[in-house]
């Protein structure tokens, strides 16, 4: 690699330490101003006396300098201390629940663009005016349908009249199905009308027209020709929509109640659980930038244009 | 063109037949499991809220009393015998008040844990320390007020409490035992699989998620039906529905009140019991809600049986004008309920000089209990009839929390319900409105009832003089009405067709060992 390969990721990775840096003491103080945990933990049947005990041996009775050297001090190490609810590491809840996050957006954003790639092309090639309407209404409710009312209608017609799809999430392979289109249908809608428009676009062009003249049969052309050039915008689309994805996985977490990181950390704020939400906001950062770090990985490697753009000039 | 249609039909088809097959083969598994299971079979309970730890002293009140009782026995019980609270042996087989502050109790022997250490005395002085402990900062060790704990000999235990308290027996009746040498070895690390001798031992614990549990081979007391049983945390309500409806789960609890009728009609048996009462705090010292006549004017214009019939479906019943649900230890079966009147409550708020529009703001909890903000907008309605301006707030529960532990104001009106479970004792509650008291205090005081409080405290309480004590205490807030007596809300499951042996009652804890499939 170059020198200057080295520099951008140098760079990302400096971007990335902020990022983090300004995120946490964003939640640090948002929480604080929420309220206070040690009145939850006390529950009902708590008396005052104790919730101040609470409080001080959480530490949240210390001015909130010295709470935020000692957090800072934590952060750097990835240590966040322990869960208030669960009274163990909260970093290690958080880890916890990673995988089965990480599964269930996996499937939902490689299933959307399954799914999403030959519905924008058949929306786009289609003789049959009936069929891509049929195909693009698909899109516009995908598109403007709430995840929660989705995931509940799903619920009630393959889960409770057809008893096609189990309900609960992570019981059996097959709980994945319900979720992953409750989080991916938005997605998937947006990548079809995107796929959809630009193979239309590309099919107009000169280019295309030129491939034509020359005897390449439409099939070849769309898949050798268009294809690639429609994949690099999906590809651009999706790094875009990537933030949003985890934000709706809160809520097909939620309906599902699929064991993941969402869940956990809606859970951890409704419990004003200071540790589990700020490990939680720490792991779910990391991962959006690697995410979109790879996915910029993946943009260059199919289009040779940003690569060969962004080389250096031949010393000189 | 044909070549792009047959793409699209092969597109909607094949996943079409790829779910049928799949649906095909999970319902073949559950009906294999199920004819490959012993009576009893593995049973499935959907939950709306679940517990994220499970120690047993932090709280003892539905739904972590789920878990406390399935895993741990207790000195007593306290359980329901028709229609009446009473507190009956279990690893203690009797009980002396020897002083005004120490209990002896006297244990049956042979009790063993799981890891071979017995259940004596020593068990029940390490259980008690542990709980009353300022370093492990358990919440319970406030409803048990247990000063200190001492082995007579291996059969004999004597807890000595810091004021008398005529009905240790009863609070003991929460209060888990647990292995004296496991728990000092592993400290808070022994609640990650704690071990007990309830009915119940934990085979998986996924925090805050799932309990896995199956019979307990040293379990005192009666054996459970069930080979398994799995607690599943399903906060979503049309989930746990769905859930209960595709047969994921077999009982859920916290079913809407909207959902009954559907859930009825569809074969699944509904079960409610009453719970502990849902009251607003009114009492203010100063301001118009100063004036005792301005809240009696309150209760009578609330219509309480329009509330069970419009905002619970008619499930769940009136409270009889005391704090303490009928059939609870210290309620009084001559105090009634203040009648619906509003003309009457038109006439008391006239001669009290409110006027008329007075703004007032109520306060109320978001989801948790039952119906709770469409109970707000009613009672609001209501009052708003008389005359009133009502301002209804609902909260979130920590920011309710935060209300009610006096760290943030407390408003005009603000309604809660006291946690009986399980002990149904009215002193409890009753504590609430002593003079002086600083939790979750508004301020009440009055002689009369801090002197038959007092009496109470230290009488049995099956004496006449703690029954007049207690009658006296439910007559004087009856009449001082600090609160707005409301009714006693539902406790709502719902189980499966297949599903026998479920009951449930005022203690709002079913019987998890008669259930079987």
């Amino acid at each position: 690699m170059t020198a200057s390969r080295w520099g951008q990721i140098g760079k990302r990775l400096a971007e990335l330490v902020i990022t983090l840096w300004g995120i946490s003491t964003l939640i640090f103080l948002l929480e604080r101003i929420s309220g206070d945990p040690a009145a939850v933990l006390a529950g009902p049947q708590g008396s005052a006396e104790q919730v101040a005990a609470i409080r001080k041996s959480l530490g949240l009775a210390d001015p909130l300098i010295v709470q935020y050297g000692r957090f800072l001090k934590g952060a750097v190490q990835g240590q966040f201390g322990d869960s208030y609810q669960y009274q163990s590491s909260a970093m290690q809840q958080v880890l916890d629940r990673v995988p089965a996050s990480l599964e269930l957006t996996a499937v939902a954003a490689v299933g959307a663009l399954l799914a999403a790639i030959p519905l924008g092309i058949l929306a786009a090639q289609l003789r049959s005016r009936i069929s891509r309407a049929a195909i693009l209404s698909v899109a516009l409710i995908g598109q403007s349908m709430p995840s929660f009312v989705l995931g509940v209608l799903l619920i009630l017609v393959f889960g409770v009249t057809l008893e096609w799809l189990p309900v609960l999430g992570n019981e059996s392979a097959v709980s994945i199905v319900l979720p992953a289109i409750t989080l991916g249908l938005f997605l998937m809608a947006r990548q079809l009308r995107l796929v959809r428009a630009c193979v239309q676009e590309e099919m107009n062009s000169n280019y295309v027209r030129t491939a034509r003249a020359h005897g390449l049969s439409p099939s070849r052309v769309l898949f050798g020709h268009v294809l690639p050039n429609v994949l690099t915008q999906v590809l651009a689309l999706f790094s875009v929509d990537f933030g949003q994805f985890f934000a709706g996985a809160i809520i097909a977490e939620a309906v599902f109640s699929w064991p993941g990181i969402g869940s956990l950390m809606v859970a951890g704020v409704q419990a004003r659980d200071y540790p589990i939400v700020q490990a939680g906001i720490f792991v779910i950062a990391i991962l959006v930038v690697l995410i979109n770090f790879g996915v910029n990985a993946l943009q260059r490697f199919a289009d040779p244009r940003i690569r060969l753009t962004q080389a250096p000039r031949a010393t000189a | 063109m044909s070549k792009s249609r047959k793409c699209l039909v092969v597109l909607l088809v094949v996943p079409a037949l790829v779910m049928s097959a799949c649906s095909a083969k999970t319902k073949s598994n559950s009906s294999t499991t199920g004819t490959q299971q012993a009576s009893g079979g593995s049973l499935k309970i959907g939950l709306g809220a679940m517990w994220p730890l499970l120690d047993p002293y932090v709280a003892i009140s539905p739904p972590r009393s789920f878990f406390i009782f399935s895993l741990f026995s207790m000195l007593t019980q306290t359980k329901m015998v028709n229609g009446e609270v009473k507190v009956v042996p279990s690893v203690a087989k009797s009980w002396k008040q020897t002083t005004p502050t120490t209990w002896t109790f006297n244990l049956n022997t042979g009790i063993k844990f799981p890891n071979g250490e017995p259940l004596d005395a020593k068990s029940v002085v390490a259980s008690a320390n542990y709980m009353i402990d300022p370093a492990n900062k358990e919440a319970v060790s406030t409803a048990i007020p247990i000063k200190s704990a001492n082995a007579i000999n291996a059969t004999t235990v004597e807890l000595t409490t810091a004021n008398p308290v005529a009905d240790l027996p009863n609070y003991v009746s929460a209060m888990a035992l647990l292995p004296p040498k496991a728990l000092n070895a592993e400290k808070a690390d022994f609640f990650k699989k704690p071990i007990g001798t309830g009915p119940w031992k934990v085979d998986s614990w996924t925090p805050g998620q799932k309990l896995v549990l199956s019979p307990n081979r040293d379990a005192f007391g009666p054996k459970p039906k069930a080979t398994q049983l799995t607690f599943q945390l399903i906060a979503e309500d049309p989930t746990r529905i769905a859930a209960l409806r595709s047969g994921q789960v077999d009982v859920i609890n916290a079913a809407p009140t909207d959902q009954l009728e559907t859930l009825k009609s569809n074969g699944f048996a509904v079960t409610s019991a009453p719970s502990p009462t849902y009251i607003i705090d009114i009492f203010k010292k100063s301001g118009i809600l100063a004036n005792q006549q301005v809240r009696q004017a309150l209760n009578y214009a609330v219509d309480k049986q329009s509330l069970v019939d419009n905002i619970m479906g008619g499930n769940g019943s009136v409270a009889d004008g005391q704090l303490p649900a009928k059939g609870s230890i210290g309620y009084c079966p001559s105090v009634q309920a203040y009648p619906y009147d509003p003309d009457k409550a038109k006439q008391l708020l006239a001669a009290a000089g409110v006027p008329q529009g007075t703004k007032l703001t109520f306060q109320t909890s978001n989801n948790f209990i039952v119906n709770d903000v469409l109970l707000a907008n009613a009672v609001a309605q209501m009052l708003d009839k008389v005359g009133l301006s009502i301002q209804v707030t609902p909260m979130e529960f920590t920011s309710y929390l935060d209300v009610y532990h006096g760290q943030a104001p407390q408003k005009d009106l603000f309604s809660w319900r006291n946690s009986e479970s399980p002990f149904l004792n009215a002193m409890e509650q009753y504590a609430f409105y002593r003079s002086g008291q600083t939790n979750h205090s508004i301020g009440y005081s009055n002689p009369a009832f801090d002197s038959a409080f007092e009496t109470a405290e230290s009488s049995p309480p099956d004496s006449t003089q703690a029954q007049e004590a207690y009658c006296t205490m439910a007559k004087t807030l009856h009449d001082d009405a600090p609160v707005i007596f409301g009714i006693a809300p539902p406790d709502l499951w719902a189980t499966a067709k297949n599903v026998s042996g479920f009951s449930d009652d005022l203690i709002n804890v079913p019987t998890f060992t008669s259930l079987a499939k």
